[in-house]
């Protein structure tokens, strides 16, 4: 249904980097209503997405 | 704000000391209205006694209707209480607030005793249509309640976040659509409300069942309950081919085991499924605030749309 958002937070969770500028880059893929809560709780959780899944 | 919240609770400290003789019942609702999220608990954020308070205020502002608007407040408060004790009864979450406190016998005789006299309190203070309305919505929460025992994850699972959507409409939108339609809505503007009460629901559901997830005192993930952090996890689990997740969910006895349920809570949060559902929680939430700042351009209730916004935490920008 949030399709977009959803493979969107998956990318990012699985990439060991995450900054401002890659979120606000990815936000710019959403509905405007939904980027900024997007990129604001993204942002707030970056320091926590650098530890990926590992697959098993 | 924390005005109304004090003539709310003194309608109810007022009603309690008529309730009934019996004071050990008017002791346990006492305390049962103390618990997270209750009217009496002072850390409380939303309570459901004063979104019924703010929804009507935004369709009736006359002074001569604030008493009944208290009334049926407190009256939804005592419905919701009710609601609560018969879901832990049916998660059977024994650490949980209620159950911790109170005797099963007890609990089962305090649900009755709380949707008898809600039901009651609106017919008295609401009036034949908020009654109607309130059975409604009351009855398709309690069939939504009941699916809810078999909305679970199980080793083929094929729940889907559609499937989410459907359920929780259900189980738990009816009950925000209730407050709305509970008002004398002009019939035009119907499904403009509905639409906010069901962002204003899923919102509130979907930051519930993530926030349960990592709850030692509720069931859900024990009970391999179908929320959408859940089917999420699994999504991305099956899209990677790894079975390790659903495997560990659907086996019978890992709450008995702490690592394993660490584990389990651990690879949610690594797939970004919280993330996705806290998102979401808030962008819905947003998008009533939205709706109800559009409505406040053209509304004679201006002063009640900003009390309402500010209640569900957004700002007058």
């Amino acid at each position: 249904m949030n399709e977009k958002l959803w493979t969107l937070v998956q990318e990012l969770v699985s990439q060991p980097h995450v900054n401002a500028s890659d979120l606000a880059f990815a936000g710019a893929e959403l509905d405007p209503d939904l980027a900024p809560v997007f990129v604001k709780h993204m942002n707030q959780e970056a320091a926590t997405l650098n530890d990926p899944i590992e697959w098993a | 704000m924390a005005y109304i919240r004090e003539q709310i609770r003194n309608y109810l400290y007022h009603w309690l000391s008529h309730v009934e003789e019996n004071s050990e019942i008017a002791n346990l609702i006492s305390s049962l209205l103390h618990n997270k999220g209750k009217i009496f608990n002072d850390g409380s954020k939303f309570t459901w006694a004063e979104f019924y308070y703010y929804v009507a205020r935004l369709f009736d502002e006359r002074d001569e209707s604030k008493t009944s608007q208290i009334v049926c407040s407190a009256a939804v408060e005592l419905l919701l209480v009710a609601t609560d004790i018969l879901d832990d009864l049916a998660d059977q979450d024994s650490k949980g607030e209620i159950l911790s406190s109170i005797a099963v016998p007890q609990a089962i005789n305090l649900s009755n005793i709380l949707w008898t006299n809600g039901l009651a309190l609106i017919n008295e203070q609401g009036g034949h249509h908020s009654l109607t309305v309130a059975i409604q919505q009351l009855k398709k929460a309690a069939y939504g309640q009941f699916t809810d025992l078999y909305f679970t994850i199980d080793r083929n699972n094929k729940l889907t976040e559609a499937d989410y959507f459907a359920h929780i409409n259900q189980k738990s939108v009816s009950l925000t659509k209730m407050v709305f339609l509970m008002q004398h809505l002009p019939k035009k503007t119907n499904a403009f409300w509905i639409q906010i009460a069901n962002y204003i629901g899923w919102s509130g559901q979907i930051g519930n069942d993530t926030r349960d997830l990592f709850d030692d005192t509720k069931n859900d993930l024990y009970d391999k309950k179908a929320t959408l952090p859940i089917i999420k996890a699994i999504e991305a689990s099956q899209k990677k081919g790894d079975r390790w997740f659903l495997d560990a969910l659907t086996s019978t006895d890992f709450s008995k085991n702490g690592l394993t349920v660490s584990k389990i809570r651990m690879y949610i949060k690594q797939t970004g499924a919280v993330n996705y559902c806290t998102i979401l929680s808030e962008f819905y939430l947003n998008k009533a605030i939205q709706l109800i700042k559009k409505y406040q351009k053209t509304s004679m209730h201006k002063d009640a749309c900003t009390d309402f916004i500010q209640f569900l935490g957004g700002n007058n920008d």
